[in-house]
């Protein structure tokens, strides 16, 4: 079948090449066009699948609370006093505006904090703005010094312990709003960037400025890869034709891809073809691949232009070579990221049936458009391109020979580094700290650095309290003691910098109508008063409990404001919590549930998730890999040599980042996707000519002429590859992690291919039929 | 011409008869006293509800009145006072029994909600005539009711307006069956449907229905039990009653 396949493209673009590329370009641009249908996706809760614990819970909070994740300004100036009318008056203008905006739910600042105090005149008792505005008098401000002296919890939210700073707080309306609001808040606060020192943050910022600051990076970064790449394709093929040539094919299969996405997201509206931060790394996969069938197209068409110096004859002769170990590195690399599909997290699944589209896309470009276009365009035969061979195909000729005479040489060097990259699995560490995300001078690790420092820190964990004895119960002394354990409890934590409840209402209110007494900052003893205490308190206009205490006041939430914290320390923290809640509560209070949960939570578990769905499919691939192989070389025992490289360089990889304490993070646990993704071409591509040789000349030299043959375009593949390496200059270290593990991934793979796999083939050349 | 002279002739009629029908409503004939059992039903936006229940004095068309709380067992006991001045701030004040105190609302407080219903103190406080200025802006023969627009003059008011639906429901009678309310940015606040009953002649509200149609929250209150005339005192709406439920 793949015969009769062969033979009908062959005449196609030969007979017909201008037909070929109009028609291949038609489809292409068809498919194309459905990229302005992707949808962008910027939300990463949504990445975690629905079922998750945490994210179920967390989700329920947000349906019956409100959102619970916020967005900071801090503005002010370092050792300046902020509490004058001036200041006032600007922190004033600045959250009108941010309330103003339609994606915003609630803004919480010095001055529009709400006062619960008691009237002198009547004793009774008003819930008020701390300030009103205009500021008149001096008095004004030394009223609201002295309530927030005299209320230090609630001044520690919107206040810096010296005074020189004011915590904006910012509610959005939705979690879809967190990009746009983040935008809105640079735009509004840009007018005051001269006078005073700004610095964002909060879990709901992060959120919305990451995806938009990565995309931006990988943009700017991969034109330069591009760009080097390009650079490094011409120093190689000496040939501007041969590289605008391998760029088209690549552009080609990119825009094809996203075109794919856009159209199965506009026919089916699966959420799980949304374009989210884990699709970033999309353009750098396909890259490598559709580079990687355009070089070894283009470098086998010089050597057999060199040989039989006819255009026609040396383009049937390349794919004719070509044909099945393109189509099979195809097939074997769709199917590994066809793998995706069983990953719980519905973007990956997406990412896998896009990618898998986009390399059989490449596939079909590089058997119809690449070929016809190459026929259709003059080739100097006596160029120094096509004349002479190029520095690395010397350099294949003496490695070759190197391989040849010392096979085992070889193959124990490579076990060798095996074995040293196997101790290196385990040491790597599972870790996720967003300011670590980001170098110093990045204005994320920056202002989180300073709000934790300064104000009230970045992230928060959420727990629900529910109570099982009916409406109205959580609001028994028994059940707000017991929510006050936990808040004593969590107090003393060393990261914690506040905590809300129920609770705070609650004491304020009782401190408030007892004549503001700091004695009564306390639970009330009995329900009555309680009751009488929320009775008073939800008559006010301003009063509003909502995101506190559910209506049935039978559950309420507490938040944990915290510094910014490792997700290495969640479960050991997680961990603590829980035996608190099991020895100080249940114990006295089996009527009370309390859960976890909070972004910090289910970023451990959805880095797991996807840690555990990337080995997964690292496996699954492996396995299909395999089963691949053996159909088509009809030997299991060429299926294993296929994978062999491919293992290795898995293990050389994640060895490394252990060795070097690179952490594994859900960003980089997709690499694995690319070492395999290219390295499955590799070792096909070179079995494939093994085999060919083998069939047309038989053993003798056997791996000399195959690495004279295909090692060429492996390196070259490689070291094209390589470019993208410029992700090291990201100011995300993940990404720039990735830069680094990707030039690694591409000398591993391809040497892996031309030494350890060689190597195996020689020694064992005459027992592999 | 001869519908300029039409056009001039109704907008003349509607300019006298705003204030005229503001008043006919406000002469209906009220009982000297009222004491009712009232059931108040509180329906957030996600559709939960909470069931409330009262008992009512009032007397002088609701110039006094006391309220005592029934049920849910938790606000039991809790109570509140009212008495309108005419010249003078009204007075409002509310026994906790939790605490053994009582609390004072102030008339800078009669935005805030009545019980956390959609009713707020305002809309518990009957309308001095003078304080509004009127306006007929609809009116329809056949069904004989009217639309009844009413600005707040100088008073201090959580509204910028009301547009009342009045029926004549007797010759003579004037009953208010529909309000909306605006907020002081003229957004529409609230609505409210009103449901009367005759005894004895008197026209007694059985039924309201108030929408907070911002925040998507609602309160129907249903009168029950309803006793007219029962002779009480001007010396029982004091404070001191509020502590015992009668």
């Amino acid at each position: 079948m793949f015969e009769k396949i062969k033979n009908i493209l062959t005449k196609l673009y030969t007979n017909y090449p201008i037909s070929t590329i109009v028609c291949s370009l038609i489809l292409t641009i068809i498919i194309s066009s459905g990229a302005p249908y992707v949808q962008q996706d910027d939300d990463m809760t949504n990445l975690l699948p629905e079922d998750i614990g945490s994210r179920k819970i967390f989700d329920q909070i947000q349906e019956d609370y409100g959102l619970t994740e916020y967005m900071y300004v801090a503005i002010g100036n370092k050792n300046k006093n902020i509490l004058n009318k001036n200041d006032l008056d600007i922190i004033s203008n600045i959250s009108n505006q941010f309330e103003k905006l339609k994606i915003v739910d609630e803004v919480i600042s010095i001055t529009n904090l709400d006062k619960i105090s008691l009237d002198p005149e009547d004793s009774s008792i008003v819930i008020d703005d701390i300030i009103k505005f205009p500021i008149l008098n001096q008095k004004q401000i030394d009223d609201v010094i002295t309530y927030l002296n005299d209320n230090k919890v609630i001044k520690s939210r919107v206040i810096s312990q010296k005074e020189d700073y004011a915590n904006i707080i910012i509610i959005p309306e939705s979690s879809d709003d967190y990009v746009a609001l983040s935008n809105h808040i640079h735009n509004i606060t840009e007018a005051y960037n001269e006078d005073y020192e700004l610095h964002f943050g909060g879990q709901a910022y992060v959120t919305g400025a990451v995806p938009g600051m990565v995309k931006e990076e990988v943009k700017v970064l991969l034109i330069f890869g591009l760009l080097l790449m390009s650079a490094i394709l011409l120093i190689n093929l000496r040939d501007i034709k041969a590289v605008i040539l391998i760029l088209f094919i690549i552009s080609t299969s990119l825009t094809s891809m996203f075109g794919f996405m856009g159209w199965i997201y506009k026919l089916t509206g699966s959420s799980n073809f949304y374009f989210t931060m884990m699709n970033t790394s999309m353009p750098i996969v396909l890259l490598t691949i559709a580079n990687s069938d355009g070089v070894h197209v283009v470098s086998r068409f010089f050597k057999e232009l060199r040989k039989v110096k006819n255009t026609k004859i040396a383009v049937i002769n390349t794919m004719d070579s070509l044909f099945i170990p393109i189509l099979l590195t195809s097939i074997t690399t769709s199917a590994a990221f066809m793998m995706l599909i069983f990953s719980p997290v519905g973007s990956m699944i997406g990412y896998g049936f896009t990618i898998a589209f986009g390399i059989m896309w490449a596939w079909f470009v590089s058997n119809t458009l690449l070929p016809a276009l190459i026929l259709l365009l003059n080739w100097d035969i006596n160029s120094t391109a096509i004349s002479k061979p190029s520095y690395i195909e010397n350099l294949m000729n003496k490695f070759g020979k190197i391989v040849t005479k010392n096979p085992k040489k070889v193959l124990y060097g490579g076990i060798l580094v095996t074995i040293l990259s196997i101790i290196g699995l385990f040491m790597i560490t599972v870790e996720v700290q967003y300011t670590k995300m980001f170098k110093k001078g990045n204005i994320i690790r920056d202002s989180a650095e300073f709000l934790d420092e300064n104000l009230m820190g970045n992230v928060n964990i959420l727990f629900r309290v529910t109570s099982d004895t009916g409406p109205e119960s959580l609001k028994e002394p028994k059940n707000l003691q017991s929510i006050e354990k936990i808040h004593t409890y969590l107090d003393t934590m060393e990261n914690v910098t506040s905590t809300i409840s129920i609770n705070d209402v609650v004491k304020q209110l009782h401190k408030t109508i007892m004549d503001n007494n700091h004695d009564y900052y306390t639970i009330p003893d009995s329900i009555q008063q309680i009751n009488n205490l929320f009775f008073l308190y939800e008559m006010n206009d301003e009063s509003d409990v909502s995101s506190l205490i559910n209506y049935d006041a039978d559950q309420g939430i507490i938040t944990t404001l915290m510094k910014t914290f490792s997700t290495i320390e969640v479960p050991g923290l997680v961990k603590n919590i829980n035996d608190f809640i099991k020895e100080e509560i249940y114990i006295n209070n089996k009527n009370l549930k309390i859960e976890l949960t909070g972004i910090m939570i289910f970023i451990v578990d959805f880095m797991w998730l996807v840690i555990k769905s990337s080995a997964m499919s690292i496996g699954l691939s492996i396995a299909v890999i395999l089963l691949i192989s053996t159909l088509f070389f009809k030997s299991w025992r060429y299926g294993i040599m296929s994978i062999i490289p491919l293992v290795c360089a898995v293990f050389l990889n994640f060895g490394l980042m252990g060795w070097f304490g690179i952490e594994l993070t859900h960003l980089t646990a997709l690499l694995s996707s690319i070492i395999i993704g290219v390295g499955v071409d590799f070792t096909i591509h070179y079995i494939s000519e093994y085999q060919k040789i083998k069939r047309e000349q038989g053993l003798d030299n056997i791996s000399k002429s195959t690495i004279d043959n295909v090692g060429y375009a492996i390196i070259l593949d490689a070291w094209s590859n390589m470019a993208f390496g410029a992700l090291l200059l990201s100011t995300i270290i993940p990404l720039a992690q990735i830069g680094g593990l990707m030039i690694f991934a591409m000398i591993s793979t391809s040497i892996g291919a031309l030494t350890f796999l060689a190597a195996i083939l020689e020694i064992f050349k005459l027992k592999v039929k | 011409m001869k519908i300029i002279i039409t056009l001039l002739f109704i907008n003349y009629i509607f300019a006298l008869e705003g204030l005229e029908l503001a008043q006919l409503v406000d002469s209906r004939k009220t009982p000297q006293d009222i004491k009712s059992t009232n059931t108040m039903i509180l329906t957030n936006k996600k559709g939960k509800t909470k069931t409330l229940e009262l008992m009512s004095i009032s007397k002088d068309n609701s110039e006094k009145q006391m309220i005592w709380f029934l049920k849910p067992a938790k606000d039991k006991g809790i109570s509140f006072l009212k008495i309108e001045y005419e010249d003078q701030d009204d007075f409002m004040t509310m026994w906790l029994p939790g605490f053994s105190r009582f609390k004072r609302i102030k008339s800078s407080q009669k935005s805030d909600s009545f019980m956390g219903s959609d009713l707020s103190f305002e809309d518990l406080t009957n309308r001095t005539i003078s304080d509004y200025t009127y306006k007929i802006i609809e009116y329809n023969e056949s069904e004989k009711w009217y639309q009844l627009e009413s600005i707040p003059k100088e008073m201090e008011s959580e509204y910028s307006k009301h547009i009342t639906k009045i029926l004549e429901i007797e010759k003579g009678i004037f009953l208010a069956i529909e309000e909306h309310s605006y907020d002081k940015e003229n957004q529409l606040l609230k609505t409210k449907k009103f449901d009367f009953q005759n005894i004895d002649s008197y026209y007694i509200m059985n039924k309201l229905e108030v929408k907070n149609v911002q925040k998507n929250h609602s309160t129907l209150l249903t009168v029950n039990d309803i006793s007219l005339n029962n002779n009480y005192e001007d010396s029982k709406f004091i404070q001191r009653s509020l502590k015992i439920i009668p």
